[in-house]
């Protein structure tokens, strides 16, 4: 093993002074170029520069990912959770600056993309955003000032690698292990054990 | 210009073996992660490398000896254990493999397709470490004068990642160039002379200890029987 | 990886709180309604949802060890990028379950040093050691997969937040599991050596995959709050008898002998005999198995396994080791001048 990991270490009994987190971010990331930004996670950085690059190398190298959006996680404005679906409401008007809606289908899914609204601060931009999503069909709407988002598109910088990419996922060893295994069991056994492999998640 | 293809295709591997040691240790969770794919980055790079020479890519990575790699003395020199040595030389060895991917872009035969290739991924890693190392020069008179030991440190080996290599000078005025604007605005100093030909290092098998240390503990497993799978 | 032993909840910590909401937060759970950001939530909710992110994040952190000290020696380049990328996977798993317990109250920085201090736990598992390569393909293999069956019910838990988090873990852990079967498929066919390696490891990791679903369970764990508000999905006992219905027979399956092992303090196995229990209950269907050494676990939590003082130890560098680095990149913004 290495040195580093193999050393002996001498410490102080105190530990040094701790400190306060930094900004908390959170990710979001498009599966298709034009489909929707959806909820990928958070992350801590000091600024929006550090926050994208951990953002592409973290949440960007995850299967088919063509685009990144994050903001601080002050930016976001949620709606109450509703217990049912939320009601829509009659707010109208298109004043005010660029919001980047978001909705949650129900309680415990993330929330994805669904529009922009134009408002002049967060109450109107939520209920504006009410009266054009909720459907009946959702329970959380978030927005958040366009302007405080940061996206990239792989046009401008390449998040997907290039090369075989195959060996941090698991579809890269199904095969083989299949292949492996008919050493060991028979077809049956082996179709048995593939559908607990599902049932359990495997 | 296989010797660079080679060279390349080893420092690379080296370093990514060195770097990708870090995982789970870095200094910032999401600093750590990001490294890490780097060092995954560099890992895979190696292999694409080698593939280009047409060799099975783990026979090269594990199955010669010592004095057969063409690594440099740089991506093997201890790291003292300090995350400045780690960013500074993987800075250093980031730009270098930039100038060399962008001259076997422009060659001939099926090297210029994946160089190019590569060329976009490396200039990520650049651009992250250029940003790392102005925000670390930049970061109070502690990681100031560490980032400045590491560079210092460093220095000696850097001259030697231009070992008998194509186009030695001209290489190295073009990543003297390319090192000497993040460095600058870091506030930090680093200074190196292209050594003489006649000063043997990795690039010629002339390995230091540090790497033939490294290669051991690299190729142990594999070495236990090469002929099996793993 | 990792998530059980849940953080004990005593069995009424709801003093003083509200009755009529207290009633209605129980109600909403027992409908199988999640629990949001802004709802109401009893204090002792709150600190046990804060507690059991925590201690899985220091868990997955923790976890990052063992494998880590094989990247340097994985014997093929796509084993070394795949151990490298799977350690990195369990930063990140890391990374995001502690702001799952920031968001409830607790900083990042707090953590990690209540982590190295030994004010809060980890799993246990990571306090056994990885001598060989056959090791690190049965920790993949046994303990992802542990985890992938505990992680599983975890997602189906109340608390939002953590459920979604969850649900993007899976899907790693997913690649971890298929990655940990090729490996040990692979050295089963391999060479006499290779599978006597593995046979080794497999006599090391058995028993502490069985400990990994945590002690038995108390008769009434459902009325408890850990299950009673869903932050606990299964009883560990149900757990592990599904971890070993399949596992046991695909164990035997690839030649493995199930051994009951004894250990020294170094975690190194001094004595085997086979597990003369481990055998098919055609009435049930359960595969049985001899109970581990319930002592070895508690001895082990405690701080005395073989190598809790290590990997504090490690966790500590990377906190000391990594401190400038924090400091200056709050201080060293791109605006920031360069100092004279
Ligand atoms: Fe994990
Ligand atoms: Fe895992």
């Amino acid at each position: 093993m290495s040195k580093r990991r193999q050393q002996t270490y001498e410490f102080a009994d105190e530990l040094p002074t701790g400190k306060p987190d930094d900004t908390h971010w959170v990710v979001y990331t498009r599966k298709k170029r034009d489909g929707p930004a959806r909820w990928a996670g958070y992350l801590d950085a000091v600024d929006v520069e550090l926050a994208m690059q951990y953002a592409r190398e973290h949440y960007g190298l995850d299967e088919a990912c063509t685009g990144i959006l994050i903001h601080p996680h002050d930016a976001l404005h949620d709606c109450e959770y509703g217990i049912d679906p939320i009601e829509g409401g009659d707010a109208t008007g298109d004043d005010g600056e660029s919001w980047i809606v978001f909705t949650q289908r129900r309680r415990g899914m993330i929330h994805i993309e669904a529009g922009v609204v134009r408002a002049p601060d967060a109450d109107t931009a939520l209920a504006r955003a009410r009266a054009i999503h909720a459907d009946g069909r959702i329970t959380n709407i978030r927005v958040v000032r366009t302007a405080d988002c940061t996206e990239v598109h792989p046009d401008d910088v390449p998040l997907w690698r290039d090369h075989d990419m195959t060996y941090k996922f698991a579809r890269g060893y199904s095969k083989g292990v299949r292949s492996k295994w008919s050493n060991f069991r028979s077809d049956e056994d082996l179709e048995r054990y593939r559908r607990g492999d599902i049932k359990e998640h495997f | 210009m296989s010797n660079d293809v080679l060279a390349l295709a080893d420092d690379k591997l080296m370093l990514g073996h060195t770097q990708s040691d870090w995982t789970g240790l870095g200094p910032i969770l999401e600093e750590d992660i990001a490294s890490s794919a780097m060092a995954q980055d560099d890992l895979s790079h190696a292999t694409v490398l080698y593939e280009a020479l047409g060799e099975d890519p783990d026979a090269l990575a594990f199955g010669r000896a010592a004095a057969d790699y063409r690594c440099c003395d740089l991506v093997t020199v201890p790291d003292e254990l300090d995350w400045a040595m780690a960013t500074v030389r993987r800075f250093i060895c980031a730009h270098f493999a930039t100038i060399v991917l962008e001259d076997l872009a422009k060659g001939e035969g099926d090297i210029p397709e994946r160089a190019s290739r590569l060329l976009i991924e490396q200039r990520l890693q650049t651009e992250h470490l250029d940003a790392w190392i102005r925000r670390l020069g930049r970061g109070g008179d502690d990681a100031k004068g560490r980032m400045q030991h590491a560079f210092d440190t460093l220095a000696p080996h850097a001259g030697m990642l231009f070992e008998a290599i194509d186009n030695r000078a001209d290489r190295h005025a073009r990543w003297c160039a390319a090192i000497a604007s993040p460095i600058a605005d870091a506030g930090l100093t680093m200074h190196t002379d292209l050594p003489d030909e006649s000063v043997h290092g990795g690039r010629r098998g002339a390995h230091a200890d540090h790497f033939v240390e490294q290669h051991a503990e690299m190729t142990q497993v594999w070495a236990e029987d090469p002929t099996a799978a793993w | 990886m990792s998530g059980a032993a849940n953080p004990v909840q005593p069995l009424c910590p709801c003093e003083g709180e509200d009755p009529d909401k207290l009633a209605e937060f129980e109600q909403r759970i027992t409908d199988g309604v999640h629990i949001e950001p802004g709802d109401w939530m009893p204090e002792a909710y709150r600190m046990g949802m804060l507690g059991m992110a925590e201690h899985h994040a220091n868990s997955e952190i923790i976890g990052a060890l063992p494998e880590g000290e094989w990247i340097t020696r994985a014997p093929s380049l796509r084993r070394k990028l795949a151990l490298t990328a799977k350690v990195q996977d369990e930063v990140g798993h890391g990374q995001m379950l502690y702001r799952v317990s920031q968001e409830l109250g607790k900083s990042r920085d707090d953590m990690l040093r209540d982590l190295i201090t030994g004010k809060t736990k980890y799993h246990n598992c990571f306090n056994y050691p990885a001598p060989t390569w056959g090791d690190i393909a049965m920790i993949q293999w046994l303990i992802d997969g542990a985890a992938i069956m505990n992680q599983k019910t975890l997602a189906d838990g109340a608390y939002g937040p953590y459920v979604r988090t969850m649900n993007r873990i899976n899907m790693e852990e997913a690649f971890h599991f298929k990655s940990g079967e090729d490996m040990v498929l692979t050295l089963m066919s391999g060479t006499r050596k290779q599978k006597k390696m593995t046979q080794e490891a497999f006599d090391r990791w058995w028993s502490v995959s069985l400990m990994f679903f945590g002690p038995h369970d108390k008769p009434d764990a459902e009325q408890r709050p850990a299950m009673r508000w869903r932050m606990k999905i299964e009883r560990n006992d149900s757990l592990r008898q599904r971890f070993v219905n399949r596992f046991a027979p695909a164990a035997k399956d690839l030649g493995f002998t199930i051994n009951v092992c004894e250990k020294d303090d170094r975690g190194f196995v001094t004595s085997v005999r086979e597990d003369e229990q481990c055998v098919l209950d055609t009435d049930t269907g359960n595969w049985g198995f001899t109970d581990p050494d319930w002592n070895e676990f508690f001895r082990v939590i405690r701080g005395n396994g073989p190598c809790n003082a290590h990997r504090l130890d490690l966790r500590r560098f990377s906190y000391e080791q990594g401190r400038w680095v924090r400091n200056a990149i709050a201080k060293g913004g791109t605006t920031t001048p360069p100092a004279a």
